[in-house]
């Protein structure tokens, strides 16, 4: 596990039931295509070069299930190609829930920063911290969630888990 | 049980015969020991006399001294062929040291004794006497005669003068062991040595190895016995308990306790062929009690026939022959509520005496009543239709009576045709069932009440789905919106202002800008490229609008669900309109107060009540009270006033209007206040009006505002159905 990462890990999981969230995270996480190349050519002659965009690729997986998001992790782990962020959904019916399910790969994972996804009607912090245990790589962010935040955790939490990995 | 019962043998029944035991409870005699068997074996009186002792001794004791036995005797034969090895190593290790001692001096001693120099022998020997453990040393020559011969030590030493012809090895004595060893020179024998050393230091390693022996063998004693202390448990424990069980049940007769089985080995096996012996003798036993059992209840049976006989014969005797008198009797003690009644009038012509302590009606008084007359909740005529029967028995049904006491019962009534003195009549038995059907009636409310709790439990699960949904679109409405704002701010649209500077800069001189190399030449086809990538935009920006409006949607659905399911637990009940205006006063009374408004209420007290829901009524005066009252915030003091008139209007409605002195409504704003999201208030959210005349809409009125323009006061007029104009309106 001390073998360190050569680029930095970017590899990112959302588990959640509703196809619409993967979309969601997709659509903040992943930058838009590169613009038209041709365009931005002939825009350095005409108007002289402007500052490059800062480059931040993330690679999304997803599952749709607890169980099924337990297994990526665990390939994952297993072909060396951890992921460093995983978003997890609480009401994921009919499998494990976002709690038993964050139990459960915290068990092959130790360093896996996750994040709970939580709709109001669901757990509380203090009920969650209650039932996994104090434990310093869980957040939390409340549905509906501000893209904003969503594309700060992801960019913090990987680095977070690079720097463990280094240390 | 008791122990002893009366137990009639075949021949003398009836009789009572002496109680013969069935079941003796002593314990058998413990038969005598038999003697230990005919030892065998190599000592047979010791034999003999460690198994007459061992005989009496429990197992436990036994297999102590049998694994103790063993375990020594083991010990003690290891012990001793550890010993004689160890000695007989060291025998040999001293006689190879002693052999090769005497050849290595004979090869010195030989040119000594070649040229004769005694010196120098008696110098060779005395270097060999050096040797630790070397009692003596000597050298012969051919005859036999000692040529050198120092001694040293005192108890041992070599003769004078030996045979001529010893011949060459080792010899052993008690004391010691003594090399012969040739001299050779030129291929003869010169001379002979000898060399003597003493076995004595053999003696305390000996010595010591008993020592260790003998040690090592209490110790292996000790720790075996504790080892079988721990272990022979396994074997004894359960013969022991076993052994114990067997004495119990013996001692109490109980056959129905088995014993625990603790091992699958032949104890176990024991265990399980008691258990088995016990089951055979508790089935015999049972057996024997059950026939006790039967001739006894034979006996009782017999016993009673024979009184019946005796009594119908006394019958007999005293000539009751009506069969009326026998009848009367079983019917009279029955514990079963009877009466006799007649075919057509339905009177009590006979009650037996459970009726009259279930009823609590005397005997005289049953005969003044009839069937009809303590039926209650039927027409007398239904209750003689449900008797006039040809069939000669039937079912009755339910019915309720009165008793004495004033209470109701519920009985059921079976009739039967009979001919009682002389005449056609019916007997009547009555069960009471009220107990019955008030348990009954106990469950189907339980039941309803679980069906209401599983659906109040359904329905927050529902609502609590519904937030989840919502909230789970909210959350793709909130990204749609997110990337709709990035598209824009990063749209290429900025870029046209960029070319129109461009061409602005180069006003002056256009010609050269647009002439061949110039920086003008890529312009027309920099904007075709520009026009390219900002319909890509917009078709991206329309797609996530359609997400949009595909997501907006969805929420308004499951929200529409959400209200359709709210609607169906609105409680419509009546109210006196009146009432619900004094109870949203009350509500407000405190801002009313504070903001010094004058209250003027008129409603005229010949209204109808109307049906309402009367939290949404509530829910909508409260708004509208609220409203004018913060409306009058810039009204002078003095000029505050809030009247509320209720007058039925031409659609047959109560109108209830609510006015105000206060900022009034602009001409413009009038048709939007209701709109969703409209305010004039800083701090409002456009909810509150909005809210309120959807409400109208659902309990079937309709709210209306009016103002004659700003500064001069707004009225505004909620409508709620009267029950003689309102054509029920449903919910939902």
């Amino acid at each position: 596990m001390n073998t360190p990462q050569k680029a930095s890990n970017r590899r990112i999981l959302i588990i959640d039931d509703n196809r619409a969230i993967h979309s969601d995270f997709g659509k903040i996480l992943r930058v838009a295509d590169a613009e038209n190349p041709a365009l931005a050519a002939m825009e350095d002659t005409l108007f002289g070069k402007a500052p490059p965009a800062p480059a931040s690729q993330f690679e999304l997986a997803s599952a749709f299930q607890g169980r099924e998001g337990f297994d990526l992790v665990k390939r994952a782990e297993h072909d060396g190609h951890p992921f460093a962020v995983a978003f997890v959904d609480v009401r994921m019916p009919p499998g494990w829930d976002g709690v038993e399910t964050i139990r459960q790969i915290w068990q092959i994972s130790q360093n896996l920063q996750t994040v709970i996804c939580t709709a109001f009607s669901d757990y509380s912090w203090e009920q969650i911290v209650g039932m996994l245990g104090k434990r310093d790589n869980l957040f939390l962010i409340r549905k509906p969630f501000d893209p904003t935040a969503v594309r700060q955790l992801a960019f913090r939490l990987s680095e977070r888990w690079n720097a463990r990995q280094a240390a | 049980m008791p122990d002893t019962i009366p137990y009639p043998s075949p021949e003398e029944e009836g009789a009572a015969p002496s109680p013969p035991e069935v079941r003796t409870p002593a314990v058998p005699p413990t038969p005598p020991a038999a003697a230990p068997p005919e030892p065998k074996g190599f000592f047979p009186r010791l034999d003999q006399k460690v198994r007459r002792s061992l005989w009496p001794k429990p197992i436990r004791t036994k297999l102590m001294f049998i694994s103790m036995l063993a375990c020594m005797t083991a010990m003690l034969v290891a012990g001793l062929v550890f010993t004689a090895f160890d000695f007989g190593s060291a025998f040999l290790t001293t006689r190879s040291r002693l052999q090769s001692l005497a050849r290595v001096t004979a090869e010195n001693t030989r040119g000594p004794l070649a040229q004769g120099s005694t010196e120098d022998l008696i110098s060779a020997l005395n270097g060999v006497m050096d040797h630790p453990n070397v009692t003596g040393a000597a050298i012969y020559i051919a005859d036999g005669r000692a040529v050198a011969r120092p001694t040293k030590k005192t108890d041992f030493s070599l003769p004078a003068m030996i045979p001529s012809d010893v011949s060459p090895g080792t010899r052993f004595s008690f004391a010691g062991m003594r090399q012969y060893h040739p001299i050779i020179q030129n291929g003869q024998r010169a001379g002979m040595l000898a060399i003597e050393v003493g076995v004595s230091q053999l003696w305390p390693a000996l010595r010591f190895s008993a020592l260790v022996g003998t040690g090592i063998l209490i110790l292996a004693a000790a720790v075996a016995k504790g080892l079988l202390g721990r272990f022979h448990g396994m074997i004894s424990g359960p013969i022991t308990e076993l052994a114990q069980f067997a004495e119990s049940v013996a001692k109490d007769c109980n056959y129905s306790v088995r014993a625990e089985k603790r091992s699958e080995d032949e104890v176990g096996y024991l265990a399980d062929s008691f258990n088995g012996m016990l089951a055979e003798i508790e089935d015999r036993d049972a057996a024997l009690l059950q026939a006790k059992a039967d001739l006894e209840s034979n006996v009782k049976v017999r016993t009673t026939q024979l009184e019946g006989e005796v009594l119908e014969r006394r019958q007999a005797e005293e000539a009751m022959k009506d069969s009326e008198h026998r009848y009367r009797n079983l019917f009279e003690n029955n514990p079963m509520p009877m009466w006799v009644m007649d075919l057509e009038t339905l009177d009590f012509i006979a009650v037996n005496n459970a009726a009259v302590r279930h009823y609590g009606y005397s005997h005289s008084e049953f005969r003044q009543l009839s069937l009809p007359a303590i039926t209650k909740g039927a027409d007398p005529l239904d209750v003689e239709r449900a008797f006039r029967t040809s069939q000669k028995s039937f079912d009755a049904g339910e019915w309720k009576h009165k008793l004495r006491g004033g209470d109701v019962i519920e009985v059921h009534l079976t009739a039967h045709a009979i001919v009682f003195s002389g005449k056609v009549a019916k007997i009547v038995l009555a069960n009471d069932v009220t107990e019955r059907n008030r348990a009954q009636r106990q469950i189907a409310d339980m039941h309803q009440k679980l069906m209401d709790a599983s659906r109040a439990a359904g329905m927050a699960e529902v609502a609590t789905g519904v937030l989840h949904n919502v909230g789970n679109v909210l959350n793709s409405v909130n990204v749609s919106t997110n990337v709709l704002a990035d598209s824009v701010r990063k749209s290429k649209a900025a870029s046209i202002r960029k070319v129109a500077d461009l061409l602005e800069a180069n006003k002056g001189d256009l010609p050269a800008f647009f002439a061949v190399g110039g920086k003008g030449q890529m312009v027309p086809g920099y904007l075709a490229t520009l026009a390219q990538q900002l319909d890509t935009e917009q078709e991206g920006r329309l797609a996530e609008i359609e997400q949009l409006a595909k997501n907006v949607a969805h929420i308004k659905d499951i929200v529409a669900m959400q209200q359709d399911y709210a609607k169906v637990t609105g409680v419509m009940e009546d109210f006196a309109p009146r009432a619900l205006i004094d109870e949203a006063l009350r509500m407000t009374g405190a801002d009313l107060q504070s903001s010094s408004v004058k209250v003027e209420v008129a409603c005229p007290g010949t209204l109808p009540h109307v049906t309402t829901d009367r939290h949404k009524v509530l829910q909508i005066l409260v708004n509208l009270i609220t409203n004018a009252q913060q409306a009058m915030d810039g009204t002078p003091l003095e000029n505050r006033t809030l009247a509320i008139t209720v007058a039925p209007d031409s659609a047959g409605h109560a109108a209830i209007a609510i006015r105000d002195t206060g900022c009034g409504i602009a001409e413009e704003n009038l048709a939007r206040v209701f709109n969703h999201g409209f305010t004039t208030k800083p701090t409002g959210h456009g909810f509150g009006l909005h809210s309120a005349a959807n409400a109208a809409t659902e309990i079937g009125g309709s709210l209306t505002g009016a103002s004659d323009g700003p500064g001069r006061g707004a009225v505004f007029t909620l409508t709620l159905p009267l029950p003689m104009a309102a054509t029920i309106q449903k919910a939902a």
